[in-house]
């Protein structure tokens, strides 16, 4: 087993992120490479789901390239969350869930026997439909995974620079000890989105992160992602095709469970390679 | 608005669209009907070019008002931003009728006119038939006729040379400003097989997403 593959086996107490590669400045010049030919910081191969009998994710390969927005899009029931959930081995908290295949992750697959589940989910972070706050002061949100995780640096200089990161400080900074629960449901959002970055994930999965947000909420929430992609890797599932064609790199769409077209956002969106993904966008079906 | 009305008040801008086309190929040929062999200023020329006016800012109001309220994507986008391109080609086309009425008109009023050269004649079987196909490639949706459109430019261009060569050997025994005026109309001829060969380009867009103007062909990766 290799060293990376043992950091993800353990608890990493110092909290300690991977550098990363300076890929920032090329983003623009590499936009339209194929994701499966830029540095992947995920990939699946041959992934299915199963709830019960259901087959809900049919053996999907993709990868996810490092440092870029990837939006999942799709009708409902189309497995874009499901797949989103086996990111971060989210899909374990539900019984009848079955999954086969792999989701490798710096070399290791996340279905490993010996791979540690809270290990996964503090470097794969995720940020809900519904902004889900604990019913404690807005401080303590940041610095509740802080303090599980056994972090030992600055916990004041780390909440203001998850906060920072999440684009929220002005707003709470005069507000640490006042609860979350009286922040707006895009102050919340926001909040949630600092919660999982302070404890310095690699990749973010967002599922559906601005669908209960008014629009002002949704635009900030929006340039946060913009902002968070030099940093990190994320993913974002999304109803609201024109948010995907906003805010991500690469598109993936899926029907039926079955990956059908994943490539450049721009490309999809106005001159996608398969019918299918025509049909869909375009209002056709779904 | 829903997905329904999108697509029927879409499909009626492309149906605007080309009944306007009718109306710009119409001018061309009454402009080059009066250049040609005709007697008193086309009048209607000018009235049909003020109604292509309205026409045009009509079908951009309504493409705008589709693309804020439906953001529309794929074919549907590539349909819109067409119409967009296709409907201020066309009153290009139009104003550029309007100068071959003006310009043949200036010539009429000339001493020691020169004969308009039949190559002028041609030029406007050619660029009418372009324009009246480049829109029928729209209709059908057929990259084959539009290339076809595309192809036929080169033909016009070398009339259009020719054109201003003959005129220029004129204007040693004639008059200056009259073979100006010929060289005129061979121009806006020149003008009106581009403007219908940018629209056989716009339709190839329309149909396959792929850029083909500046002889420049960007297929976008089918990856």
């Amino acid at each position: 087993m290799s060293t990376k593959e043992t950091a993800l086996c353990r608890r990493n107490p110092s909290g300690k992120r991977h550098s990363r590669g300076p890929l920032q400045f090329f983003n623009r010049l590499l936009v339209n490479t194929p994701p499966g030919e830029l540095d992947s910081a995920l990939s699946t191969s041959d992934l299915s789901v199963y709830y019960g009998d259901t087959h809900a994710v049919k053996h999907i390969s993709l990868s996810i390239p490092r440092n870029r927005v990837v939006a999942f899009i799709g009708p409902s029931g189309c497995g874009k969350s499901t797949l989103l959930r086996c990111f971060n081995r989210m899909n374990d908290l539900i019984p009848a869930a079955r999954v086969e295949g792999a989701v490798d992750f710096r070399g290791t697959n996340l279905y490993a026997p010996d791979v540690d589940p809270v290990e996964v989910r503090r470097r794969i972070g995720m940020v809900f439909q519904k902004p889900n706050p604990f019913p404690k002061s807005i401080y303590d949100n940041i610095a509740f995974g802080l303090r599980i995780n056994g972090f030992r640096g600055n916990l004041d200089e780390q909440v203001e620079r998850s906060l920072r990161a999440a684009a929220i400080w002005d707003e709470a900074k005069d507000r640490l000890q006042d609860s979350a629960l009286g922040l707006s449901g895009g102050q919340q959002q926001r909040l949630c989105i600092a919660r999982a970055l302070a404890v310095e994930p690699e990749i973010l999965l967002m599922d559906e992160p601005a669908s209960a947000l008014d629009p002002i909420a949704t635009s900030r929430i929006e340039d946060l992602i913009e902002d968070l992609k030099s940093d990190y890797t994320i993913v974002i599932v999304t109803h609201n095709m024109q948010q995907a064609a906003r805010v991500s790199d690469y598109t993936a769409f899926l029907y039926i469970g079955e990956l059908i077209e994943y490539g450049d956002t721009e490309r999809l969106f106005t001159n996608p390679a398969k019918e299918r993904t025509e049909q869909y966008i375009t209002g056709r079906f779904g | 608005m829903s997905h329904k009305v999108f697509i029927e008040r879409l499909g009626q801008l492309e149906a605007r669209l080309l009944e306007m086309s009718s109306t710009v190929e119409r001018i061309v040929r009454m402009s080059m009907d009066f250049a040609l062999e005709g007697e008193g200023f086309p009048q209607e020329v000018i009235e049909l070019d003020r109604v292509i006016d309205a026409e045009e800012v009509a079908i951009e109001e309504e493409a705008i008002e589709l693309l804020a309220l439906h953001q529309p994507m794929a074919v549907d986008l590539r349909l819109l931003v067409t119409i967009l391109k296709i409907n201020s080609d066309l009153e290009r086309v139009g104003d550029h009728a309007v100068n071959i009425a003006k310009a043949a008109e200036r010539l009429r009023g000339t001493p020691q006119r020169p004969v308009i050269p039949p190559e002028v004649s041609e030029m406007s079987t050619i660029a009418i038939g372009m324009l009246r196909d480049s829109l029928d490639a729209l209709v059908h949706r057929n990259i084959q006729e539009a290339e076809d459109v595309r192809r036929r430019d080169d033909r016009v261009d070398r009339l259009h040379e020719s054109v201003f060569r003959i005129m220029l050997t004129h204007m040693l025994d004639s008059n200056i400003s009259a073979c100006l005026q010929v060289i005129l109309m061979g121009r806006n001829l020149e003008r009106i097989a581009d403007l219908a060969t940018n629209i056989a380009e716009d339709v190839v867009f329309m149909v396959k997403g792929i850029t083909v103007r500046h002889g420049v062909r960007v297929e976008q990766d089918e990856s």
